[in-house]
């Protein structure tokens, strides 16, 4: 695969401890160049992750504003808008917060219950065109959006546990968001 | 009747923890319990009020619950005597009941969790409690997760009302430089 150099594109997803894991990710220009490049790998890692629901481009060790998702056919799934890549998310409006245990690829072995919204509106771009987009999420949906905005912002389900008894090992494959 | 902590550890397998609790309901009353998997072992502690002896206690534990490892500690408040009583030859103690609470945090205290991740294999838990007891605050439960290389610590600690958090947050930073530290006030909303 060709990318630019300020691109650092890795096999695999980076793990905790990792520095990209806990640094904000900066804002990425949509028409950039690379971004498709970036895309096409980010969306081509979480679909060979059995499990994987979303997927960020720090986890790729990019630290751009980018992430993909895809919660088809997840149990707990409502929402459903299918595959979808953003460039620069920002969740807009939340609403009616619920405790579920989530997982993550870059974090295995362990899981932990956490609070999120239920109900989300979502602002970003499209990556290529930079064109606006607004989405509304709820359940599983909103829950894999708000775990991968955290991503983008440094931070991991471990920095949102409830309290000591919500972090729990996972002996067995397990969802990851 | 006595007060007792029953520590069980051991090798976990199917029905392991009904084994336990029935072994230990049958010598006994069970107040607090709690359980988890720690490295895949099992580890259980019970508090138990128990009419017999702390010895006769651990013996039929020990019996009924073979392949684990039982410790019986005894926790029976020890008698207290008046003052008005403490000089007459007669006096009968009174002693505490055994259900009793023992509760030393400090009530106008702030609840915080923190949470805190990292590389494993370092003194990073030591280094925690460390600062927070130079602070003043009171652990009140615990939980510490390894997973490969990632090291995970999440507390419930109460700290004095008069502790200085910021500074606090300040010392933990400097001297876990590459872990992620979060306090979040944890005081529970009352409905």
């Amino acid at each position: 695969m060709e990318v630019d150099s300020r691109t650092c594109l890795i096999e695999g997803v980076v793990t905790a401890p990792h520095s990209l894991l806990v640094t904000p990710a900066a804002s990425v220009d949509p028409a950039d160049a690379v971004v498709p490049a970036v895309v096409r790998h980010l969306v081509g890692a979480m679909r060979s992750m059995p499990g994987c629901r979303g997927l960020t481009a720090p986890q790729l060790g990019v630290g751009w504003r980018l992430m993909c998702l895809d919660v088809s056919g997840h149990p707990s799934t409502r929402s459903c808008s299918g595959e979808l890549v953003i460039a620069n998310p920002e969740i807009v409006e939340a609403a009616d917060w619920d405790v579920a245990r989530e997982g993550c690829v870059s974090v295995p072995g362990l899981a932990a219950d956490v609070a999120r919204a239920t109900q989300i509106t979502v602002h970003g771009v499209r990556p290529g065109t930079g064109e606006p987009m607004t989405f509304q999420a709820d359940a599983f949906e909103a829950r894999c959006v708000q775990h991968q905005i955290d991503h983008l912002d440094g931070l991991l389900f471990l920095d949102r546990v409830a309290g000591t008894r919500a972090v729990h090992a996972v002996r067995k494959g397990g969802q990851a968001a | 009747m006595g007060l007792y902590a029953v520590t069980v550890i051991g090798r976990d397998g199917p029905g392991a923890v009904a084994e336990i609790t029935r072994a230990v309901s049958g010598g006994g009353v069970v107040g607090d319990s709690s359980m988890s998997l720690l490295s895949g072992h099992l580890a259980m502690t019970l508090v138990v009020s128990a009419g017999q002896s702390g010895d006769l206690l651990s013996e039929s534990l020990t019996r009924g619950i073979p392949g684990l490892a039982v410790t019986v500690t005894d926790l029976t408040p020890p008698p207290v005597i008046s003052p008005a009583a403490a000089g007459t030859r007669d006096a009968a103690p009174s002693s505490s009941p055994a259900s009793a609470e023992i509760t030393d945090t400090d009530p106008t205290g702030i609840s915080y969790a923190l949470t805190l991740h990292g590389p494993s294999g370092s003194d990073a838990l030591p280094a925690t409690t460390g600062l927070l007891a130079e602070a003043g605050c009171a652990v009140t439960s615990m939980t510490t997760r390894v997973a490969g290389n990632l090291f995970v610590l999440v507390a419930d600690v109460e700290l004095p009302a008069q502790a200085d958090v910021a500074s606090l947050m300040r010392a933990m930073a400097a001297a876990l430089d590459g872990y992620r530290i979060a306090f979040r006030p944890a005081d529970p909303a009352v409905m």
